[in-house]
């Protein structure tokens, strides 16, 4: 707990680093970036639950435990999807987002 | 008495099309044709047994008795369960009997037909699978039972409609039928799941016992105006008009003429078009004591103006298959309102009686029409009218016993078609005389358009043809004349005391008066097509001389003929049939149509919400959450 | 807790020893032996299966993270079954194509780890075992996606996936979060007890829904599905479709059910109008494609919609008739897929106009792709006819009589492009017609295993009994 700092003040503050997350995704250019947007998203929600947990249930720590595996989880995610638009490039030469519609319809 | 062999008729054909169908590339064409004919003989054969055994020892206290074989399959409820298995009472047990002959005769008049063809072993897989179908759907002991074969019988009709495949119209009409029919069953399922969920059973026996609690103690719930059973037995009734041909689903049958015409002799004339028939034939009671039966009223209406609309149709068509598909609308459209006008008990049954007297002998004259016509057909290598005349020097057996089916399907007097028609009418003269007057009317246009067909064929002009034609194959031949045989002699055979709608039998009489009329009207048809097909010149037969006395009888005393040949050709078939036919294809067809043409052009508008754009997609996931989130919070839970 | 209840999880445990063996074989074996591993982990995966036949006790572990009962337990055994068909029906291009690459292996150890994902995700007792699971479903798969390294549209399909898919699990998570704050618990049990229709929970139940909703394909969230399974190869698609779909329908159905019971009113409302949308668009983007894999992916789509009709019938009988299908599904969906996979392996072609005069030369494909074609599209007698009519049922005992009429209405449009292809196969031909071949012995046997699903779901009945039996092992 912080002292001074409400939970409101810091539920409000995921709530605007999801939705710029989300933001994010609609609007970069460069597939890493938009995967740095959904790193956002997915540290909202980790955020998310480490304060519930504290404010809101503070004698189990259930939240924090969920949090620590969305870290490692995410780490997951973004290492493969690293992987995946490296593999990408190889092909292609580029990782904008534009250059990845060749299938649609 | 045990009749669990019977499973053994539809079993017979499914195993000739496994293997059939599966090494349709070993099999050489020659033994597939004997396969599949020694095949359907047997199961022929068992039927006829069966029947005999059936209605001469099958009932109890004067009531027929039924036999129930089955197994049940699936269970929802202690009442609610699905059996497979199969139900011997009149009705099955004589279509049973249809099926089979007519299926046997174009099995063998196939081998014949389709000689030389590519794919002689596959067509004949599909007819063994087809008659598989047929024989479950008329042996079916619940409705859930009925409609699995329902659905196999369009599958299997599928295949054979499109047989021709190199034929881009054969294709599309395989298509247009299948899914027209399959739209109409849309009806048939909700109708069964309605009724199943109301009443607890698909069972036929349950469902239709006058004295059991379903048919009383159905209106507790209603929807309407009209009960929850009610709504059930008119969207079965759907079903049945889509498989039937009837208005305003009947836009697939001409179009199904595409396919080979033996298909068309046992598809469209004998067994899967009058399945609509048989349905409420066997839901009868049902329809008849529900409501007042309401339901059975509007089998009744959809009968009748089928019949008119179809004969009217008939006389404007010039390809002597879409004749035939007109005309067999029309026939079944009188079967369906010989239900529709029936009662329940003894003599007043009659109706019902007199339907399937008449879709007995339809079967047998009409697969005769077909498969002359296919004779003609395969002789002169064109289907239309205009491309044909004065066969009857090349093709005796082919005339005589096309002949003979025109002649049955006129109604004229000492043929079958006459004794089934006359009964039809009978019932209902004494039900509806709207409906009555109808029909008449109808009987005229059959005798006039069948005989406009045989004359355009047979006599008429010499064309000149490329190749000379000549009689078809003893193979094709014989099954004309066995139909021949039963078109003239299956009227003599009392139905009455076989197949009633309480299954007591009763004694039938021939109306005299009505018989008189409906013959005479027949007659005039007859007449009347002679007039106008057969050029006078050309009389040297015997047979025609008897009509050419009528005709100059008509020429030389009646002088206002001229008067008579405006005010029919001009006037009636000029604007009234023309008319018809018109709105048949552009209104019914078109709107048709036009349902598929919006889907598929609502399909390309809408392609361009898959833009392949990543951050597209992500924007319509967003925008899900928040479209739901919106609706949940401010229209739901306010 | 004694050593002996870790039995409970003996389909995991498997699964897990069959990915070690792998691991230790890719290890231990030089180039020339490298083949072997195709025959080596479908035994070992065989075994797995047949094992999954014996019965299980039903029971919980670790606190109550992990639990089992008859009806996972059967569910895992269809999905083990069904994985089983998709690596006998893989393993041909594997070996013509990959094998040599050095690549064979790690093929087999993502299927499975992915299929280990699908075990731990249905078998959750909490929302972290759930997530954990979800994520090892959706990895593996989006490596797969990627397979054909050299090929562009693989890469861009990847690509799509595993972002899109990143984003679906952010908004569960915080859906989750959200139901954490009011319920303050992330146990199943526990939250069913507290969970009360407040604005918060419903908003959290959105979000989390809307991941869900993504790995089911369900509109508006289904947009990635068309892109990926063109891009995918054929089995990685038919993975997809098949096995990651099925069981995220089962998660769904189990969360609904007993989770989020409370929110029933808020929830069927938004699964009512979901089915509709679903199925329409599904059915009417189907109309309009030319590649199989594309077509295939969108008439999954419409087809989960239908599934969910199962959801409006909160009890036995919506349990049953849900598992009932997904398992009809699965076998009919491996069957056409399987069709294509044979086909594009011995022609390189994946259209339907390559199909036709198919029957002509290849009858016996031809009849087995019709068959789960027809068993897609309903007809009976066939599985899939039952799977929907059930379905109906399900959403008819409940008086949505206009869904269902809806339903029947788009299974009929259905009808109209599965029959396209059918009629390509059978009712055209062509002089580019396929040529005959004859399928390898792998492939063979996973189509042969395919059409005997069809079939036997479809006409052997105890099935049906005996999910119905076991269907109310957790409704209480």
């Amino acid at each position: 707990m912080i002292a001074g700092i409400s939970i409101y003040e810091i539920l409000t503050l995921t709530s605007i680093l999801f939705f710029i997350g989300i933001y994010g995704f609609f609007t970069r250019d460069n597939l890493i970036t938009v995967l740095m947007a959904v790193e956002l998203i997915l540290n909202a929600a980790a955020v998310n639950f480490v304060i519930i947990n504290t404010y809101l249930y503070p004698d189990l720590i259930q939240g924090a435990v969920y949090s620590i595996f969305i870290i490692a989880l995410a780490a997951a995610e973004t290492a493969l999807a690293i992987a995946i638009i490296i593999n990408l490039y190889r092909i292609i030469y580029s990782v904008e987002v534009k250059d990845t519609e060749t299938m649609k319809y | 008495m045990d009749f669990s062999y019977t499973i053994l008729i539809p079993l017979i054909p499914l195993a000739l099309f496994v293997i059939l169908g599966l090494f349709s590339k070993k099999i050489p064409a020659s033994i597939a044709g004997w396969f599949g004919s020694f095949g359907l003989g047997t199961s022929f054969v068992l039927s006829l047994y069966t029947a005999y055994h059936y209605f001469l020892e099958g009932k109890l206290n004067g009531v027929y008795q039924t036999f129930i074989y089955k197994q049940t399959w699936l269970v929802f409820t202690d009442k609610l369960h699905i059996d497979l298995g199969v139900m011997i009472d009149p009705i099955s047990v004589m279509m049973m009997v249809v099926v089979t002959t007519v299926s046997f005769m174009v099995h063998i008049y196939s081998r014949g037909y389709m000689h030389g063809d590519d794919g002689y072993t596959r067509f004949f897989a599909y007819l063994a699978l087809f008659s598989f179908s047929m024989l479950g759907l008329v042996l079916a002991t619940n409705l859930f039972q009925m409609y699995i074969f329902w659905e196999l019988v369009g599958a299997s009709s599928f295949l054979l409609i499109g047989y021709y495949y190199t034929k881009p119209s054969a294709v599309a009409a395989a298509k247009k039928a299948f899914i027209v029919t399959r739209f109409a069953d849309l009806g048939f399922l909700i109708g069964i799941l309605l009724i199943s969920y109301y009443t607890g059973t698909f069972d036929f026996q349950e469902l239709t016992n006058p004295e059991g609690m379903l048919i009383t103690s159905w209106a507790s719930y209603s929807f309407m105006g009209l009960s929850v059973f009610t709504w059930g037995l008119i969207l079965i009734f759907m079903g049945g008009v889509g498989k039937s041909a009837m208005l305003p689903f009947h836009i697939w049958l001409p179009d199904a003429m595409e396919g080979p015409t033996p298909v068309s002799a046992l598809i469209h004339a004998a067994t899967m078009v009058v399945a609509g028939v048989y349905l409420v034939a066997r839901l009868f009671p049902a329809y008849y004591f529900v409501e007042g039966g309401f339901a059975l009223q509007i089998v009744a209406y959809v009968g009748a103006i089928s019949s008119l609309v179809a004969a009217l149709i008939a006389v404007t068509q010039t390809d002597i298959k879409r004749v035939l598909a007109f005309s067999t609308m029309s026939q079944i459209g009188y079967m369906m309102l010989a239900l529709g006008v029936s009662k329940y008990e003894g003599h007043e049954g009659l109706g019902y009686m007199a339907s399937m007297f008449h879709l007995f002998t339809h079967a047998m004259f009409k697969a005769l029409l077909f498969l002359g016509a296919g004779s003609v057909i395969h002789a002169v290598h064109s289907n239309y009218m205009k491309d044909m005349g004065s066969l009857r020097k090349y093709m005796p057996i082919t005339h005589i016993t096309f002949l003979i089916a025109a002649l049955s399907i006129a109604g004229f007097p000492g043929f079958a078609g006459f004794f089934s028609k006359d009964e039809i009418l009978v019932a209902a003269f004494e039900s509806n005389k709207l409906i009555y007057y109808s029909s008449v009317l109808v009987a005229g246009l059959t005798a006039f358009y069948m005989f406009r067909l045989y004359f355009g064929i047979f006599w008429g002009e010499d064309t000149k043809y490329k190749h000379t034609p000549h009689e078809s194959p003893l193979t094709m031949t014989i099954p004309l004349i066995f139909l021949a045989f039963m078109s003239i002699f299956g009227g003599y055979i009392p139905f009455s005391q076989f197949v009633t709608a309480d299954l007591t039998p009763f004694t039938a009489h021939l109306d005299l008066p009505l018989a008189a009329i409906a013959s005479s009207v027949g007659i005039i048809g007859i007449i009347i097509a002679f007039i106008f097909y057969k050029k006078p010149n050309e009389l040297p037969q015997k047979f025609a001389n008897a009509f050419g006395v009528v005709y100059k009888f008509i020429y030389n005393k009646l002088y206002f003929d001229e008067l008579y040949i405006f005010v029919t050709k001009k006037i009636l078939f000029g604007i009234v049939a023309f008319s018809a036919s018109w709105f048949d294809k552009n209104v019914v067809d078109s709107s048709m149509i036009g349902i598929g043409n919006v889907t598929v052009s609502v399909s390309n508008k809408i392609k361009g919400m898959q833009s392949g754009k990543l951050q597209d997609y992500a924007m319509s996931f967003v925008g899900g959450i928040v479209v739901i989130a919106m609706v949940v919070f401010y229209i739901w839970i306010n | 807790m004694n050593l002996e209840s870790f039995l409970l999880m003996r389909s995991e445990i498997g699964l897990l020893a069959i990915l070690l063996l792998l691991i230790i074989f890719e290890i231990f074996s030089n180039k020339k032996q490298k083949a072997a591993v195709i025959p080596f982990a479908l035994i070992l995966l065989a075994i797995n299966t047949v094992l999954g036949f014996l019965p299980l006790e039903s029971g919980e572990l670790f606190g109550g993270m992990f639990r089992t009962n008859a009806l996972l337990y059967f569910f895992k055994t269809t999905l083990s079954l069904g994985v089983l068909i998709l690596l006998l029906q893989s393993a041909d291009w594997l070996k013509e194509k990959v094998v040599d690459e050095n690549k064979a292996t790690e093929f087999f150890i993502l299927i499975i780890s992915s299929l280990l994902g699908t075990y731990f995700m249905i078998s959750a007792g909490d929302f972290l075992m759930f997530y954990i699971g979800l994520e090892l479903t959706t990895l593996p798969v989006a490596a797969l996606v990627a397979y054909d390294t050299y090929k562009r549209i693989s890469a861009e399909g990847a690509v799509k996936y595993i972002l899109s898919s990143a984003l679906a699990s952010g908004a569960a998570l915080f859906g989750i979060s959200l139901l954490y704050a009011t319920t303050g618990t992330i146990y199943f049990e526990s939250m069913a007890e507290i969970l009360a229709s407040s604005n918060l929970a419903i908003l959290g139940f959105i979000f989390f829904f809307s991941g869900l909703a993504f790995k089911i394909s369900l509109a508006p969230f289904h947009f990635w599905t068309a892109d990926v399974y063109e891009g995918a190869p054929i089995n990685v698609a038919s993975y997809l479709s098949v096995i990651s779909k099925g069981a995220a329908v089962v998660i769904l159905m189990i969360l609904l059910f007993t989770v989020f019971k409370p929110l029933m009113p808020v929830w069927n409302k938004i699964i009512y109008i979901v089915i509709i949308a679903t199925m329409f668009i599904g059915n009417l983007f189907a109309i309009r494609q030319q590649n199989l894999k594309r077509f295939l992916a969108y008439s999954s789509i419409a087809q989960a919609g239908f599934i969910l009709l199962g959801l409006m019938s909160v009890d036995q009988l919506g349990t049953t008739t849900i598992v009932y299908f997904v398992a009809v599904y699965i076998f009919s969906n491996l069957g056409a897929f399987g069709v294509v996979q044979a086909v594009s392996s011995a022609s390189d072609k994946e259209n339907i106009n390559d199909y036709e005069g198919l029957y002509r030369t290849n009858p016996k494909l031809s009849l087995l792709m019709m068959l789960a074609l027809f068993s897609l599209a309903g007809i009976p007698p066939l599985a899939g006819f039952f799977g929907k009519f059930f379905l109906y049922t399900a959403a008819a005992s409940q008086g949505y009589y206009i869904l269902v009429f809806i339903a029947v209405v788009n299974a009929t449009i259905s009808l109209y492009y599965y029959l396209l292809v059918v009629r390509a196969m059978f009712l055209r031909q062509s002089d580019q017609a396929i040529p005959y071949f004859k399928s390898p012995f792998y492939m063979r046997l996973g189509l042969i295993l395919a059409a005997i699903g069809i079939l036997v779901a479809g006409v052997y009945s105890p099935i049906y009994d005996y999910i119905f039996s076991i269907s109310n092992t957790f409704l209480n």
